[in-house]
């Protein structure tokens, strides 16, 4: 290796991995991984037993292969997909690239440094998934010294197609469209990209295994191997290379494996060294228009609006354009009519039928546990989104700000629910526009489920805001950890759960119909919200003064 | 008017980090209130503006108790926090009109001031961009765009020239002069002893939470004997036998 190259990527290592120094602290470490390792143990004996089981059970009819493919395939498809964030994040919006890029290094060097960390990193997502499946394999079958040799070799190799494929696509779009001067915007639509290209894969995968139920009958001798590697192509190689790995062939294809992946490399940095520079250099600098607000704009612009309406307002503009929350928070939203849709597409048939099933219950008068249903999903996706759990914890270190305004807490606190229920309003009404038009439920009914669940979207929120007014995290230095590691979210989620769990359990006890369970449900949760909100009343304000940063 | 009685507040047991401080700003003044840093300034503003509750003693703005009025006496004055990393995702404009909205202000006045504002501190050009993209100091400028929207008649200002070019330091000192001469109260902390020097017609030093001095710039020559000593002089001195 080029020496400069292993200063480069040493020194960068360095900086993104801070294992602590002192000895303590090293200490608390490995513990803690020690006591993740163990904790992981039962969850590992599980996955081993389950492939034991798999292996047997593909070995009967010849297609044992079958678990090396889907062990690269699956695995380079992973590897590909975390690493379409770690690629764009590590090439262009860490800190360092503004140090790296005055130095004089050539623009290969810092490219060859940032894809080997992106590749060690990655080598970890391959131990969890590849690792297990290469020893089943090799112990199921008996294999020689020669078959580990064989898989170390494509271990190595095997994140770097996935990698380069993540590379050039960023790098492709950070060179050609000038997103990237806007980075909330670019992070924001490559993570849209990222999701809409997941979904699409697992949609095309569960065809492709339908497709191969269909034909059982012509099975034997490893020819589903063919048919699974069409997630990556390469895979193929790097799997028949391992089956064959007793004869010539074997070498053959491991070889071949390992020289496409170094064809890869080179691509990519060929292309790199057309691209990368031109694509890096003004990342750091956000865009400003420099224009000119005309008096008439801003008469138009300026006009008074109540505390609440402003507040609100305030909240939702950072709640879009944070990339960090639109994603979490936001975007959580409007998966869930996709999921809806995505299958009338994929699987005609049975979306047919589930519709004649709901015409049908339509007709009989609907039953009580699909009002619930409803109720419960709309329960669900407003805690989910977390909006309300972390709307303190997202303030951070200027909560300060809240203290010095002249806007009550019970005011802020309210009208920081009421940002979470109208996007669980917009959750609901485009689930609903979806079960008009593809469950063709009837509209009245619709309404109906609308308002009751209006009442479950509100007692989400009311438990989240609690929770968070409690113990808010405030202390954080990514916007990702305000709302992702934050365990206000998941606590008020278990309890929205809960409280839908017993729902469900007490109307099924009951069999209710339908007009018992909306006047129950409105009943319950009307009382419940009612509670909350004499709480939040009562006590709100008091616990927010307390909160300091 | 600002009036400060016996106020104290700690963060441990045993330090204070504010003790037994009394202070009355009167309307009309520029007052500076000056101390290294770790004195008690910062917390002191704090306690003054609501953001923390002292253990001890009174804060009155305009007559208004802080503690026992917050909203009311809260609607009293504007504050300069000393960090303006706040808003980085609204734009320009959005900040301006959500604080004109925090505090009530009408169209017609909110468009006056924001016209007169962007004015003064150049900032006509960058409404339209989201806070996030404009340099340090432009963010410190539309912070205090922001307080001054409502017009509010005291002035609490945490460090508020950090970061401002030469000529937004003028505007901004030239601002307080014409607020104060308007019988208004204008209160900052600051380390630069220059401006302090320069624009400010009393002074407080506080050090390791005590008030040193108060008073006018000359009394504190006389009582310090310090007569021909530089404000610098005088302040290095009395920090540093503490």
């Amino acid at each position: 290796m080029n020496k400069k190259l292993f200063i480069l990527t040493l020194a960068l290592m360095k900086n993104g991995y801070s294992f602590p120094s002192e000895k303590s602290k090293k200490f608390k470490m490995i513990l803690l991984c020690i006591v993740l390792a163990v904790s992981l143990l039962p969850m590992a004996y599980g996955i081993i037993a389950f492939l034991r089981s798999a292996y047997d059970g593909l070995a009967t009819v010849g297609e044992e292969g079958v678990l090396l493919s889907l062990g690269i395939g699956v695995s380079a498809f992973v590897i590909f997909f975390f690493g379409l964030f770690y690629t764009m994040n590590t090439f262009y919006f860490s800190d360092d690239v503004e140090n790296l890029l005055p130095l004089p290094i050539k623009s290969s060097h810092i490219l060859g440094a940032k894809f080997i960390i992106v590749t060690m990193f990655e080598y970890l997502t391959a131990c969890v998934i590849f690792l297990p499946i290469i020893i089943v394999y090799g112990v199921k079958s008996g294999a020689g010294p020669l078959y580990y040799v064989y898989s170390l070799l494509i271990f190595l190799t095997l994140p770097v197609i996935p990698i380069v494929l993540d590379s050039v696509i960023v790098m492709i779009i950070m060179r050609f469209t000038n997103l990237a001067k806007n980075k909330d915007a670019f992070r924001t639509i490559s993570a849209i990209i990222a999701i809409i290209f997941g979904v699409g894969v697992s949609i095309m995968s569960q065809k492709l295994v339908l497709k191969e139920g269909a034909g059982l009958t012509q099975l034997g001798n490893n020819s589903l191997v063919a048919i699974t590697s069409n997630i990556f192509p390469a895979s193929k190689l790097g799997a028949l290379g391992l089956i064959n790995h007793g004869n010539l062939s074997g070498l053959v294809y491991t070889g071949l494996f390992i020289i496409m992946s170094l064809l890869g490399f080179y691509v990519f940095l060929l292309l790199g060294n057309k691209l990368y520079y031109k694509g890096v250099t003004g990342v750091s600098v956000s865009s400003s228009s420099k224009k000119q607000i005309s008096s008439k704009e801003l008469s138009r612009k300026s006009i008074r609006s109540s505390v609440m309406k402003a507040y609100v307002l305030k909240e939702l503009r950072i709640l879009f354009r944070t990339p960090a929350y639109f994603i979490n928070c936001i975007l959580l939203n409007f998966i869930w009519p996709i999921f809806l849709i995505i299958p009338t597409f994929t699987q005609p048939n049975s979306m047919k039928q589930i519709g004649e099933m709901v015409g049908a219950m339509q007709k009989q008068g609907i039953s009580g546990m699909m009002f619930v249903a409803f109720f419960l999903i709309m329960l669900f996706l407003s805690s989910s989104n977390g909006i309300a759990a972390t709307s303190i914890s997202r303030e951070g270190e200027n909560i300060f700000f809240n203290k010095y305004i002249p806007v009550s807490y019970q005011t802020q606190i309210m009208a920081k629910v009421m940002t979470g229920v109208i996007m669980g309003v917009v959750g609901m009404l485009s689930i609903s526009i979806v079960a008009v038009i593809v469950f063709k439920l009837a509209l009245p009914l619709v309404v109906l489920l609308c308002v009751t669940s209006l009442l479950g979207i509100l007692f989400a929120n009311f438990v989240g805001i609690i929770i968070d007014l409690y113990n808010p995290k405030l202390h954080w230095d990514s916007e990702q950890k305000a709302v992702k590691n934050n365990l206000n979210l998941i606590l008020s989620m278990v309890i929205c759960i809960a409280f839908g769990g017993l729902t469900a359990l007490a109307i099924m006890k009951l069999n209710l119909n339908l007009r018992q369970v909306v006047v129950s449900l409105v009943a319950v949760y009307g009382l419940l919200d009612s509670l909350l909100y004499l709480l939040i009343r009562k006590i709100g304000s008091k616990i927010f003064s307390k909160i300091e940063y | 008017m600002i009036e400060l009685s016996q106020v104290t507040k700690s963060f441990t047991s045993n330090v204070k980090a504010v003790d037994n401080i009394d202070l009355k700003v009167d309307g009309g003044e520029i007052f500076g209130f000056l101390g290294p840093n770790g004195a008690g300034k910062t917390t002191t503003i704090k306690m003054m503006t609501g953001i923390l509750a002292p253990d001890n003693g009174s804060i009155l703005i305009d007559g208004l108790d802080i503690t026992k009025d917050p909203l009311e006496a809260k609607k009293k004055f504007g504050f300069v926090p000393d960090t303006p990393n706040m808003f980085l995702r609204l734009k320009g404009l959005e900040y301006l009109n959500f604080m004109s909205d925090i505090y009530d202000v009408p169209s017609k006045e909110r468009k006056e001031s924001i016209e007169m504002l962007s004015q003064r501190f150049e900032m006509t050009k960058t409404l339209g961009d989201q806070i996030q993209s404009y340099s340090h100091g432009m963010r410190q400028k539309i912070i205090i765009m922001g307080v001054l929207i409502h017009n509010p008649s005291v002035w609490i200002m945490d460090e508020p020239m950090t970061g401002l070019d030469p000529r937004a330091a003028f505007t901004l000192k030239e601002m307080m002069r014409e607020h104060a001469d308007k019988g208004n109260t204008v209160f900052f902390s600051t380390h630069v002893l220059e401006v302090a020097e320069k624009i400010c017609d009393r002074v407080a030093v506080i050090n390791q939470g005590k008030l040193l001095f108060c008073g006018k710039l000359e009394e504190m020559k006389a009582h310090f004997k310090a007569q021909d000593k530089s404000l610098e002089k005088i302040f290095l001195d009395m920090t540093q036998h503490e």
